[in-house]
């Protein structure tokens, strides 16, 4: 994974997130779910975490394979930081 | 507009208010969780959980709800789940472990409340949790002076049932806790206007039962010298478990425990070699409050078990299932919520300390952190004790006071990163 920009998969609802996680994680893509970046201004609370970037066209496949409808592909530099210490 | 806004809306929720604390979230998420390395696949499933938080929940109890059923919300630990569930209602436990909700709470608590208390009267309040605005009742509890008053001034605006737990467990004392159990019986049959039979109350105890299990699977794999996941994951966890779908939640997390299970036979630990084992004991750490674990783990130490509702008090004892008379099923359900959970509101609470240098043990840990929310007089007080008894059995031991707010977070940082040091 490019350890400096995190990319993202942003689809309509959470039972679309949970299918399209459960179709790439089946044919081995690294994934996770995570809520949805504020930036990003998506109506969904959650989205699609891929850790290749290479597989975005593999996702974009699938998904149609699978009647899954994507909002969009998105990418943005990794703002975690473990050592910030502001909650919620 | 999406959904969760229309729902949020017609909750009466002052949803302006609420977004911001939505902002907050997915940030303090991915500085918590996202940036942890060689986090189990199987944590997706809460990912998606705690990322839509006041979204996907709330709809299902909705939906419960507009087929007729019932939500009951609870604040504690000693209130049976198994009574709720038995009446085809559904228990949730309301969160309450955000600063965003206490300015909320202050204008009508004194601020010398703990802040759990104060966050909770805040969310209602301030109309900016779903949870809160969901529940056709509430069910609070007389563990703690400040809950009492508090339970008063929240009747004011929400329905409330409380359930006045001993403060000793003589003989007499479960009799009383079992008498209590019979009245919450009653009033959740009133409320739904269900029966609850043997049949449906046996069920229910099977149901919570195996979510306890399964969170005890998922402690003792904590256990071993290969630590296969985080503090902060386990956490996770369990606050999750407080409102998620229990049968949901089982199966989830057996799957994450099979894919530990594997970690732990391939021996593959999520922290370093000479990472610290700390245990953490005190006060409960309702979601989202992440702040003593993210600093633990941040810092040398890794938190291998938590002595806390949030933790071992929730899931370590079972409801005996043999009972097959209605009777007997609720002193089985008194023996369990009155006799296995070792809250500070007992005297004397022994037990609790027996239980802490029990699991520094099994635990195999470094060092206990007391962990206190500010003004929770009763586990400050038993502090002493904690400390004491640590000192006897030779494990070194810190006491922490804390709130929800980041303003101490320099300071405990310190603090705990030199205990993790001393322990070589």
């Amino acid at each position: 994974m490019d350890q400096q920009t995190i990319y993202y998969v942003f689809l309509p609802d959470t039972s679309a997130v949970m299918a399209l996680y459960e179709v790439l994680r089946g044919v081995g893509i690294a994934c996770t779910i995570a809520p949805t970046p504020r930036e990003a201004d998506h109506c969904c609370g959650v989205c699609i975490i891929y850790e290749n970037h290479t597989d975005k066209g593999k996702i974009h496949e699938l998904a149609e394979a699978h009647n899954i409808s994507i909002d969009a592909f998105w990418s943005q530099s990794d703002r975690n930081d473990p050592q910030r210490y502001k909650f919620c | 507009m999406s959904q969760n806004h229309i729902m949020w809306e017609k909750l009466g929720m002052d949803v302006e208010t609420h977004d911001l604390l939505c902002e907050a979230l997915p940030q303090a998420f991915g500085d918590v969780y996202l940036s942890q390395e060689n986090r189990p696949e199987n944590m997706a499933y809460y990912n998606m959980v705690v990322g839509d938080i006041h979204g996907i929940r709330p709809a299902e109890l909705i939906k419960h709800q507009e087929a007729g059923g019932k939500i009951i919300g609870t604040f504690c630990i000693h209130v049976p789940d198994e009574v709720v569930f038995a009446a085809d209602a559904i228990p949730t436990g309301l969160c309450s472990g955000s600063q965003f909700w206490v300015p909320g709470g202050e204008k009508y608590l004194p601020t010398a409340t703990c802040p759990l208390i104060k966050a909770s009267l805040g969310a209602r309040f301030d109309r900016t949790c779903p949870f809160f605005r969901i529940c056709d009742l509430f069910v609070g509890e007389t563990t703690c002076d400040g809950k009492k008053k508090a339970w008063e001034i929240l009747n004011e605006d929400a329905e409330m049932y409380i359930m006045d737990i001993p403060q000793m467990k003589r003989p007499e004392d479960f009799k009383k806790w079992e008498d209590e159990i019979h009245g919450y019986i009653k009033r959740i049959e009133e409320l739904t206007g269900n029966t609850i039979t043997a049949e449906k109350l046996r069920d229910a105890i099977v149901l919570v039962n195996n979510k306890r299990k399964a969170l005890k699977r998922l402690n003792a794999l904590r256990e071993h010298e290969a630590i296969p996941i985080s503090g902060r994951d386990a956490l996770l966890i369990h606050q999750i478990a407080f409102y998620d779908d229990p049968a949901r939640f089982v199966e989830m997390t057996n799957k994450l425990c099979d894919e530990l299970d594997q970690r732990v036979a391939d021996g593959v630990s999520v922290f370093p070699e000479g990472t610290k084992r700390i245990l953490l004991t005190g006060t409960p750490l309702s979601i989202p409050n992440w702040k003593v674990h993210q600093i633990i783990e941040t810092n040398g130490g890794a938190v291998v078990c938590e002595e806390m509702c949030t933790g071992i008090r929730y899931c370590e004892a079972l409801v005996d299932e043999t009972g097959t008379d209605l009777d007997t099923m609720v002193e089985n359900l008194a023996e369990r919520y009155l006799g296995h959970i070792n809250c500070a509101c007992f005297t004397p609470n022994d037990a609790r300390i027996d239980d802490i240098i029990e699991l520094a043990k099994r635990y195999k840990v470094d060092g206990v952190i007391d962990l206190n929310l500010k003004f929770c007089n009763i586990y400050d007080t038993e502090g002493y004790f904690v400390e004491k008894a640590m000192r006897e059995a030779g494990i070194p031991c810190i006491g922490i006071e804390t709130d929800y707010t980041d303003e101490d977070a320099e300071q405990l940082k310190t603090r705990i990163g030199a205990f993790i040091e001393m322990l070589g």
